[in-house]
């Protein structure tokens, strides 16, 4: 089942891994699964699926980051 | 078949934002809000949705006794098909003896039997991480970049509450006098420090981590107060003085002791080797466990704090204050360590940013029993000039206080 951090981690994967996302354009319907996602791929794009950009995604995740739930990075207080 | 509801069964409603995958693989990123109810399951540490409908199912089943499956839909109430939906997600219990609700049923006895409190057991499960990976290892460790960041956690949120806090309705205010603190125990105390540099390159002596086990983790006394009781003195305070929190060291580079994994017993101060690893493996499983905080994997040796809960728990059954105390045992340890560390002129470290799931994974752990719940590590520091230390500038406490007006 989806979840806000199964989300979070999709979307970052996208974000950052070149591999990741042309294995998700290959596999839409798989990659989301592993997420938790179902995916109907009759309603995917005739032409083929599209990402947004990895900009796109790493500002919107900065966007949501007080929306989705996720284990943010640490910011370091040095004690 | 007869069915009951979950022992501890918190739900939680709340609103879900989640992409929009058919929009995502069309090239947009769109976030769907979905309201949900969830049971939050103190065995997995995983939400199970419920509908509206199922909802109102659990909320007439009781959890101590049975219900005929066959009754209950002959009353109308549910469908044969919405058992076996609750079923099939764990939401119910049955007394059917497949593999799965065996094994659901005896977590649950497990959890009722060790003395969990509802809610700490929730809260236990659903703070357990595995594969968590911070950015601590890729992001920059600069000065420049550290004071970055905190700009941008001010923009965020604004500037932190103050260190300090007076109270506008004090009655009066008297300056204590300041005694000199400048003794060997107030030297060890200033001392204290975390360290993430360490000298990769040379071996801890054996007798420097033999002793930072036996002065923390140690037993020090003994003493029978009922027939078959036996209390510990140990160095560190501990609730009810049962000291749960065990030591499973990760041995690095020490001298005359294989890398890998031990289990540390303290009753005769003896280390069992439960893994082999190579120097780079231990350096490795380090890494992961303090989720790819890398410089901690530059020590010599870590000890990760493992709580038996059902030893607390023994004493403290169902208590809503006995998590919280398990954890500060923790605490407590961890700072022994560190002054035994600066003894020592050793460096160390705590973090509690672990991926406990996976350390329980790899000791064989059931997290109902016993979890990891933090960890030190020690080593021979590398002093030099490293943007990770913290180089406090000497404070004064009068000298501050003269400067700020005084309470109406």
């Amino acid at each position: 089942m989806a979840t806000q951090e199964s989300a979070r981690r999709l979307l970052q994967q996208l974000a950052e891994d070149d591999v990741f996302r042309a294995r998700a354009l290959l596999d839409p319907v798989g990659v989301s699964a592993e997420f938790g996602f179902t995916l109907d791929a009759a309603k995917l794009p005739v032409l083929g699926a599209r990402l947004p950009s990895k900009a796109d995604i790493v500002v919107d995740l900065e966007k949501l980051g007080e929306r989705l739930t996720a284990a943010q990075g640490i910011v370091v207080f040095k004690a | 078949m007869r069915i009951r509801r979950r022992r501890v069964c918190l739900i939680q409603i709340a609103d879900h934002c989640l992409p929009d995958l058919t929009e995502l693989f069309s090239g947009r990123l769109v976030l769907d809000t979905q309201t949900r109810a969830d049971l939050l399951c103190p065995i997995s540490g995983k939400r199970i949705a419920l509908s509206p409908r199922e909802l109102s199912v659990l909320a007439a089943l009781p959890a101590q006794e049975w219900t005929d499956v066959i009754g209950l839909c002959g009353e109308g109430r549910v469908t044969p098909e919405e058992i076996d939906a609750l079923l099939a997600k764990n939401a119910l219990v049955s007394d059917a003896e497949t593999p799965g609700m065996r094994n659901l049923r005896d977590a649950e006895a497990r959890l009722t039997r060790i003395g969990w409190h509802d809610l700490a057991a929730v809260y236990h499960a659903f703070t357990r991480w595995s594969g968590i990976e911070g950015d601590e290892g890729r992001r920059e460790h600069s000065e420049e970049a550290h004071r970055e960041r905190l700009v941008e956690q001010v923009d965020l949120h604004g500037t932190p509450p103050g260190h300090f806090t007076t109270r506008d309705d004090a009655l009066s205010r008297q300056r204590l006098p300041r005694a000199a603190f400048d003794d060997e125990f107030a030297q060890l105390l200033r001392a204290r420090r975390t360290t993430r540099a360490y000298d990769t390159q040379a071996m801890l002596p054996i007798a420097l981590f033999s002793q930072m086990l036996y002065a923390s983790f140690g037993v020090q006394g003994s003493r029978e107060f009922a027939p078959g009781l036996v209390a510990l003195k140990k160095t560190s305070a501990s609730g009810g003085g049962l000291h749960p929190l065990e030591a499973y060291p990760v041995v690095i580079r020490v001298e005359g002791l294989a890398t890998g994994l031990y289990h540390y017993s303290a009753a005769d101060h003896t280390l069992e080797l439960l893994e082999a690893l190579s120097e780079t493996e231990a350096r490795d499983i380090v890494s992961q466990f303090t989720i790819g905080q890398v410089y901690f994997a530059q020590a010599h040796a870590c000890v990760i704090h493992v709580a038996r809960f059902d030893r607390n728990y023994w004493k403290y059954r169902e208590h809503a204050k006995a998590y919280k105390a398990v954890l500060m045992d923790s605490a407590h340890l961890s700072q022994t360590f560190y002054l035994m560390a600066a003894h020592l002129k050793l460096g160390a470290f705590y973090t509690a940013a672990i991926n406990d799931g996976d350390i329980g994974l790899r000791l064989g752990l059931d997290p109902l029993v016993a979890a990891a719940v933090g960890l030190n590590g020690v080593g021979i520091a590398d002093w030099s000039a490293n943007p990770l230390h913290f180089e406090a500038e000497p404070y004064d406490p009068h000298a501050e206080l003269a400067s700020r007006p005084p309470v109406a």
